[in-house]
């Protein structure tokens, strides 16, 4: 179903809900085609790390990934990519309901690459993940090839 | 005071104490009348000469007369007198002024004998006398004018300064004497005292004019000065001076005028003789050439050469003798020595007038200093009546007129020859004395008139003729003129001595008298203090005999010379009698308290007295009469003479028996007070229980000073005493003994009666029996006091010794006192241990439930941590979903149906805002509070400017005071003003202007920050619901809000330790304030 050819955007969001509201974002602005849909923070890590994607598929540009997450959360799956150096450099963005201060110092601690909150408003929240979508995939330039 | 007065005061303190009369009139009035003389005189003369009446010009033919120019200066210079007399200063210099020009310059012109035309400039000399300049003013009277017109010009009646008076006074004299001299010479015919070296002469009138104004102005000069002597004194020192100068003078004058006289008589009578001489030899050789002529008639011509040869021969000044042919022709010529020519002259004056030549005597040619080398004599030859020519005899002029002068023999005069044109023939080797004394003659030879014989003194002769003695009286007369204002200079000067002596003589005796009234007096104040003193020391005995204190005195050897009553009492001496003149140490002082003699080297007090200061001694006895003793306390005092020598002691006592008796048991309490108070310090400080028995047992045993002491526990069967503290025990007793608590023991005794026990003896003890460890160890007296527990007695505290030893009320105290510490400790502590148990027990309950909030909290946490996540996502989807509904399939709804979709979202964004200011309350009611300085006036200009800035130009009337700094979270602060200030924008809305004041002052150790809107206002009987959470006043449509701002607020201020507060009324705006605490400005 899913076609690993050139997948850019990892999206890792337990609520189903938010992820079709994204995915329909995203999609709208063009954004959506090689975007990769996981639901808990395991299959994430097994996804960008473990078996979960071919050897021939490249790491993704972007992660968004969703801090309160089933199995493993958002952190640790930060964490662990942090650890990796496969993964040390593949921009992560926290896309999450919280806004206290020691998620988002934790975050950018683990070395996330932005934060943001998803505003309960509708228009606000598909606003906010089409200037996420667009930085980081057309605007933001990475190294052309990660060290390993 | 005017400047003349001080003056006046300065002259009167020079002539000493003299009071003399400032202004004298008889000197006024003789200064006017010779003023008005000399004026009369000089105005009158004047006329004559206008006039021209020569009589009173010139009173005798023979006098001089007075000239125009020196009666013009009389008159003026009398005028002058008169005016300064009247003090018309500026008029009299007027008139001065002319007479000075005139005198002076007289005597220039005299001086430099020129003549400058002011002799006749107003009147012609028209009187005929022998005058050397027509019309001049003499020149003694001309100095005299100069003198007076220096003395009047100096003459200031204000400026009575000595000099100027004297310089007046000795001018005034001069002039007077000038005067005086020439009137003398007149009386006594010696012109030489009023005609000076051959110069005009000084009129009578003049020389009378010239006394008048001397006396005028020595008037007018002394009318200013203070009359007494010794002003009269000097004035009269300087006339005698003047006058006795002027006296020599004229005698001086008449005596070398008497002996000019005589000299120039002589002089003519040896010039006559001198004359007559040379007119005999020139006579003789004239008549020897006349002997030649017989010859020349006879033709006989050898003879007359011979006798011509002869003549030169003869006469050796003869040169030669020629015969001169009436053709002027020289025939022959005869000389002694060969070679002569006669002078051409010679010839040619005989041939100009062949018959009668003037003269016998033909002057010869001149030498080169312009002297007559020879003369000729000359005979004219006549046969019959016809001439034939002439004889001519030359001769040396030197040569002939030295032999003549030999002849003569005036050695003593210098003799000179001259010839008719003046040529000096020949002079004497003798020279001239002087140039201006000579007498002449002519020489008397027929045809010979030109030819003089002048004759002038020599040295030699004036040495012999001129007689030293008008020279010797000028000088004498000069230096006694001196010596004589010498004299009275000196005797003004002793006088004006005297008069100071006799002054300061006057002061001394003032002073003496002065001193002996003193003298008087003082001895007078000793009289009565003598008197006052025995008085006072009559009341001093009363004095001493009244004190309680015991006083007596010594003779320097230490023997009674007083005691007072108290002294005698305390000895115990009937009378004074007993004690006088013996030594107190030996009668009261003799041994010491011991018993041991007390020898009088060693005695403080008297040694104390021989040697220092004196002595304080309190600590020895005193004996009394009886042969008792007392404690004394005394005092000695030395008495000592300037010398420092001993001359008496004082020696003061007390008996002090029963105060040391009374110190010393205060001492006694007192140290049992401080061992109480030190061994409760140490029960309070923790001292451990057994250490606190040891202690009150060690501290019990020094202070009663005992051998033994004992703490005794009651054991928990109420039945045995086990000893667990003491001091004086055998070994292994401490800790170990037990002995029955029955009644029958010391110490079970003290329990039973519960109350502190005294033994005085316990071998005479009936009250308990069984007491083997005190006789064991040898006890004969004792003290116990009960120590009580919490729940009565605990044990005995009991002391004793082996000696008889009585306790008194106080040792009972301490001991009982110590028991009491040492009950009061073990109870202290027995409390202390329950209390902790208790504390412990607390601790730990406060630990669980500190352990249970803290869990509550955490679930707190993790609650609202789910509420911030799992709260918004389901809204997220109802709110996305909606929007979907309404982009995707809006078509497919009606207008109903998308309105409820609008009311959905609506729903589900105000549902959010819920959350989100919910999940900011909790974050912010949770988070630390971080104090720092905060300056409140820029925060809330900040967050006011910013509200302002959304108001998209709603007209605001903000104003923000300067308000105080506070301590505080800049975070929470911000929240806070952005909440209140929020709430003044948001209910304005609609206030026309809207006005908002913020304001902030510091009171009562609160900073107090208030709010003030004129917006809608509330109700107050809501305002306790205003802080709430989710509690509103306004209908949102009204004020939109979810009302958790002022919580919010609230929670914020309450977290700073403040209170926050509102007022309002409806429509009428809200005041919101809130108060910090002011914090530590240190922080």
């Amino acid at each position: 179903m899913i076609d690993y050819v050139d997948v850019q955007v990892l999206l890792v969001e337990d609520t189903v809900e938010d992820a079709e509201l994204m995915l329909r974002t995203l999609r709208k602005s063009g954004l959506a085609n090689d975007l990769h849909h996981v639901q808990d923070g395991a299959e994430a890590l097994e996804f960008l790390l473990g078996s979960g994607r071919p050897k021939s598929v490249p790491m993704p540009k972007l992660v968004l990934l969703d801090l309160k997450l089933p199995k493993v959360n958002g952190l640790e799956v930060l964490r662990q990519l942090r650890a990796q150096e496969a993964t040390l450099r593949v921009p992560v963005v926290m896309i999450t309901s919280s806004r206290e201060d020691s998620d988002i110092e934790e975050a950018y601690r683990l070395g996330a690459n932005g934060y943001v909150v998803k505003p309960v408003d509708f228009v606000q929240f598909a606003e906010a993940m089409r200037e996420v979508g667009m930085y980081w995939l057309l605007i933001n330039e990475v190294p052309t090839r990660p060290s390993s | 005071m005017s400047p003349p007065a001080d003056v006046s005061t300065g002259v009167a303190a020079e002539a000493g104490h003299g009071a003399g009369v400032p202004v004298s009139a008889w000197a006024h009035a003789v200064a006017g009348a010779c003023g008005m003389a000399a004026l009369l005189l000089g105005v009158v003369t004047a006329m004559a000469w206008l006039s021209r009446i020569d009589s009173v010009v010139q009173p005798l033919p023979g006098f001089a007369p007075m000239q125009f120019n020196s009666a013009l200066c009389f008159a003026l210079s009398g005028a002058a007198l008169l005016l300064l007399g009247r003090e018309r200063q500026w008029a009299a210099w007027t008139a001065l002024v002319p007479v000075g020009v005139i005198a002076a310059v007289t005597c220039i012109q005299y001086l430099l004998d020129v003549t400058t035309g002011i002799d006749q400039l107003l009147v012609e000399h028209h009187i005929t006398t022998d005058t050397s300049h027509p019309g001049r003013m003499a020149p003694n009277t001309a100095l005299g004018f100069l003198l007076a017109v220096i003395a009047l010009g100096l003459h200031d009646r204000h400026v009575t300064e000595t000099w100027r008076a004297t310089l007046g006074v000795t001018l005034a004299n001069v002039v007077l004497a000038l005067g005086a001299v020439a009137l003398i010479g007149y009386a006594g015919n010696l012109e030489a005292a009023y005609g000076w070296a051959s110069q005009t002469r000084m009129s009578i009138t003049a020389a009378v004019g010239m006394v008048v104004l001397g006396i005028g102005i020595f008037a007018l000069a002394t009318q200013g000065q203070a009359h007494d002597e010794s002003v009269t004194l000097r004035w009269l020192s300087v006339t005698a001076v003047v006058v006795v100068s002027a006296l020599s003078l004229v005698l001086w004058l008449t005596l070398s005028a008497q002996q000019r006289a005589d000299l120039d008589d002589w002089l003519r009578l040896a010039a006559a003789i001198a004359a007559d001489r040379a007119a005999q030899d020139l006579g003789e050789r004239h008549a020897e050439l006349a002997r030649l002529l017989p010859y020349l008639i006879d033709d006989d011509a050898g003879a007359v050469r011979e006798q011509a040869q002869r003549l030169a021969e003869e006469l050796p000044e003869l040169i030669a003798v020629a015969r001169v042919a009436p053709d002027l022709g020289v025939v022959w010529i005869v000389s002694a020595n060969g070679s002569a020519e006669p002078d051409p002259a010679w010839l040619a004056q005989l041939g100009s007038d062949p018959e009668h030549v003037g003269s016998m005597l033909l002057p010869g040619p001149t030498r080169t200093d312009g002297t007559v080398a020879s003369f000729a004599l000359w005979q004219p030859v006549k046969r019959g009546e016809a001439s034939d020519g002439w004889l001519l005899a030359w001769h040396d002029a030197s040569a002939f007129f030295g032999w003549m002068f030999d002849r003569v023999n005036l050695p003593e005069l210098h003799l000179r020859v001259a010839d008719d044109q003046g040529r000096l023939v020949h002079a004497s080797a003798a020279p001239p004395a002087t140039a201006w004394m000579e007498a002449a003659a002519s020489i008397g030879i027929a045809g010979t008139p030109g030819w003089r014989v002048s004759v002038m003194p020599t040295s030699r002769l004036l040495a012999e003729r001129v007689d030293v003695l008008p020279t010797a009286v000028l000088v004498t007369g000069l230096m006694l003129a001196v010596l004589l204002g010498c004299s009275l200079h000196l005797l003004r000067l002793v006088q004006l001595r005297g008069r100071m002596l006799t002054a300061a003589n006057q002061e001394l005796e003032s002073r003496v008298a002065a001193r002996m009234r003193d003298l008087e007096d003082a001895r007078r104040q000793v009289q009565q203090a003598l008197e006052t003193e025995q008085e006072g020391r009559r009341q001093l005995r009363v004095l001493f005999d009244s004190l309680a204190e015991a006083i007596y005195t010594l003779d320097a050897d230490g023997r009674c010379t007083y005691c007072n009553a108290s002294c005698l009492r305390m000895l115990g001496y009937d009378s004074l009698q007993a004690l006088l003149g013996r030594n107190m140490h030996e009668v009261i002082h003799h041994t010491r308290a011991d018993g041991t003699p007390y020898p009088v080297e060693e005695c403080q007090v008297y040694q104390g007295m021989l040697h220092g200061d004196g002595a304080h001694v309190d600590d020895e006895v005193l004996w009394r009469a009886d042969g008792s003793s007392f404690e004394a306390e005394y005092w000695s005092i030395p008495v000592r003479d300037a010398g420092g020598r001993l001359i008496a002691g004082v020696v003061s006592f007390l008996d002090v028996t029963e105060r040391n008796q009374v110190r010393a048991a205060l001492m006694r309490r007192n140290l049992q007070q401080e061992a109480v108070a030190e061994l409760g310090l140490a029960a309070l400080q923790g001292l451990g229980r057994e250490a606190l028995m040891n202690r009150a047992a060690t501290t019990s045993a020094e202070v009663l000073d005992v051998e033994l002491c004992k703490v005794m526990e009651l054991l928990p069967d109420g039945k045995h005493l086990r000893l667990v503290a003491g001091v004086g025990w055998r070994d292994g007793l401490v800790g170990v003994a037990i002995i029955d608590a029955g009644p029958r023991s010391h110490a079970g005794y003290t329990l039973s009666v519960a109350e502190p026990v005294v033994m005085e003896d316990l071998a005479q003890e009936h009250r308990f029996r069984s007491a083997p460890l005190l006789v064991e160890h040898g006890v004969v007296s004792g003290l116990s006091a009960v120590i009580h527990g919490r729940s009565g007695p605990w044990g005995v505290l009991g002391l004793h010794t082996r000696s008889p030893r009585h306790f008194d009320d106080s040792d009972v105290a301490f001991v009982q006192g110590v028991a009491n510490l040492v009950g009061y400790t073990l109870q202290r502590d027995e409390i202390t241990e329950e209390l902790r148990a208790l504390n412990d027990e607390l601790e730990d309950r406060v630990a669980q439930r500190t352990a249970a909030l803290e869990a509550a909290n955490r679930e707190l946490e993790g609650f609202s941590y789910s509420v911030s996540h799992d709260l918004r996502a389901p809204l997220r989807a109802i709110d996305g979903f909606a929007a979907v509904l309404e982009e995707d399939h809006a078509e497919a709804l009606d207008a109903e149906g998308r309105r409820v979709l609008a009311v959905i979202r609506g729903n589900a964004a105000k549902m959010g805002r819920l959350i989100d200011e919910l999940l900011q309350f909790s974050r912010l009611v949770r988070r630390e509070v971080d104090t720092a300085p905060v300056d409140m006036t820029a925060l809330a200009r900040e967050v006011m400017e910013e509200l302002v800035a959304n108001e998209h130009g709603r007209p605001l009337d903000v104003r923000v005071d300067p308000l105080p700094t506070v301590h505080g979270d800049l975070v929470l602060l911000r929240q806070v003003w952005t909440n209140l200030l929020g709430n003044a924008v948001k209910y304005t809305n609609g206030r026309r202007p809207a006005t908002i004041r913020v304001s902030g002052r510091r009171h009562g150790g609160e900073v107090v920050y208030t709010v003030t809107d004129n917006g809608v206002g509330f109700d107050m009987a809501y305002v306790d619901k205003l802080f709430g959470v989710f509690q509103r006043l306004h209908r949102e449509s009204e004020f939109p809000g979810t009302g958790v701002g002022l919580a919010l607020v609230q929670r914020i201020i309450a977290r700073h330790g403040g209170r926050v507060w509102a007022e309002a009324e409806v429509g009428q705006g809200a005041r919101f304030s809130f108060a910090l605490p002011e914090g530590d400005e240190d922080d």
